[in-house]
C-alpha cells in the first residue's frame, strides 16, 4: 500500500536566506525505499517547467509507519527570488516530499511564499557615518 | 428550399477569416518589423525595485524635432515557451506578450525630456529563465502615417 504524508510548517512565508523547517507527518504508513524532501524554485510556462534551484534532504530509508513524524530543515538561498504569477507563466517555491517506491512514487507538495523586504536607501544611511575615527 | 450558401456570402466569410488571420500576424510581427529610429535616443535609470519609479530620458537629435510625434512608454515583455504542433511533429517556440505597458504622448518641442514611470509593486521583476522571462524596457515611438513607426529602446533592470 502507498503511504500518505502531510507537510507541516509553522508558517508559509519566508525571507531569502531563511531556514524552512517543518515536519513530515506520515498519515498512512506503507512501503518506501527512501523518503526525501526537496525545496525547489520552479519556472513554469504553459507547456514547460524548469527547476533552476533545488535542494534535497533525505529523511529516512525504508518503510514508514502511520503517525511517524520526521523533521526537516532546508535553507533558502540568500538571493532567493519571490514568486510571481503572470498570464502565461509562474515562478514559485515548493516543498516536495517524495517517497521512492516500487512503481509510481508518492508525492506530497506544499508551496511556500518568499517575500523580499526592500531596505530603503535612506534607512541604510539613517544612522549617519561615524568618521570621528 | 435552396440551402446553398449565396456566392457573395461565401466571399464575405472568406474575407472576414483572411482579415482576422492577417490582423493576428500583423500584431505578432509588428514589433519586430519596426525600423530603429535615427532621430530619437532613449535612456532609463536603473536598477529600480518594484513599487519605485523609473526615470526615462529622451533626446531628439538637433533639428529633427519639428513635426515629430512621439509616444514614450515603459513595458515588460513576457516571453514564454509553448509546444506548437504541426501535422507530423511538435516544436518548442517562444511567444511574447506584455505583462505591463504604459504609454504617454509627448511633445517633441524640446531636444531633451525626462519622464517618470511607476513600476507596479505587484508586477514582474526582471528575470531570464529557460522557459519564462520578463524583460523591462523603455521605448520611444516615432508615430508615422505612411510607414512603420520607428522605435528607440533600451532595457533596464527591475529588482524584486
Amino acid at each position: 500500500m502507498s503511504p500518505a504524508f502531510d507537510v507541516q510548517l509553522e508558517r508559509d512565508s519566508f525571507a531569502p536566506g531563511e531556514r524552512v523547517a517543518g515536519t513530515v507527518l506520515v498519515t498512512e504508513g506503507g512501503g518506501s525505499r527512501t523518503l526525501e524532501v526537496t525545496l525547489a524554485f520552479h519556472e513554469k510556462s504553459p507547456d514547460y517547467e524548469e527547476i533552476p534551484f533545488s535542494q534535497t534532504q533525505v529523511l529516512q530509508t525504508g518503510d514508514v509507519q502511520t503517525g511517524q513524524s520526521l523533521a526537516f530543515a532546508l535553507d533558502l538561498p540568500e538571493d532567493a527570488l519571490p514568486g510571481h504569477r503572470s498570464e502565461h507563466g509562474e515562478l514559485y517555491w515548493e516543498l516536495d516530499v517524495k517517497s521512492d517506491e516500487m512503481g509510481p512514487d508518492t508525492h506530497a507538495r506544499r508551496r511556500i511564499e518568499v517575500v523580499v523586504h526592500a531596505v530603503p536607501e535612506e534607512d541604510i544611511f539613517a544612522g549617519g557615518f561615524d568618521d570621528e575615527g | 428550399m435552396d440551402a446553398e450558401l449565396p456566392f457573395w456570402a461565401f466571399w464575405l466569410i472568406f474575407a472576414a477569416v483572411a482579415a482576422t488571420a492577417l490582423a493576428g500576424l500583423a500584431r505578432r510581427y509588428r514589433r519586430r518589423l519596426r525600423p530603429r529610429s535615427d532621430t530619437v535616443e532613449i535612456a532609463a535609470s536603473g536598477p529600480v525595485r518594484r513599487g519605485e519609479t523609473v526615470d526615462v530620458t529622451i533626446t531628439i537629435r538637433d533639428g529633427a524635432n519639428t513635426g515629430v510625434r512621439l509616444k514614450v512608454g515603459v513595458l515588460c515583455v513576457e516571453r514564454y515557451d509553448v509546444e506548437e504542433s504541426t501535422k507530423n511533429s511538435t516544436r518548442r517556440v517562444t511567444r511574447e506578450d506584455f505583462a505591463h505597458e504604459e504609454w504617454r504622448e509627448v511633445s517633441a518641442s524640446e531636444a531633451q525630456q525626462g519622464l517618470s514611470f511607476a513600476v507596479p509593486a505587484e508586477g514582474p521583476y526582471s528575470y531570464g529563465g529557460s522557459c519564462l522571462s520578463f524583460q523591462w524596457q523603455a521605448e520611444a515611438l516615432e508615430i508615422a502615417r505612411l510607414r512603420p513607426d520607428a522605435v528607440a529602446s533600451c532595457t533596464f533592470e527591475v529588482r524584486p
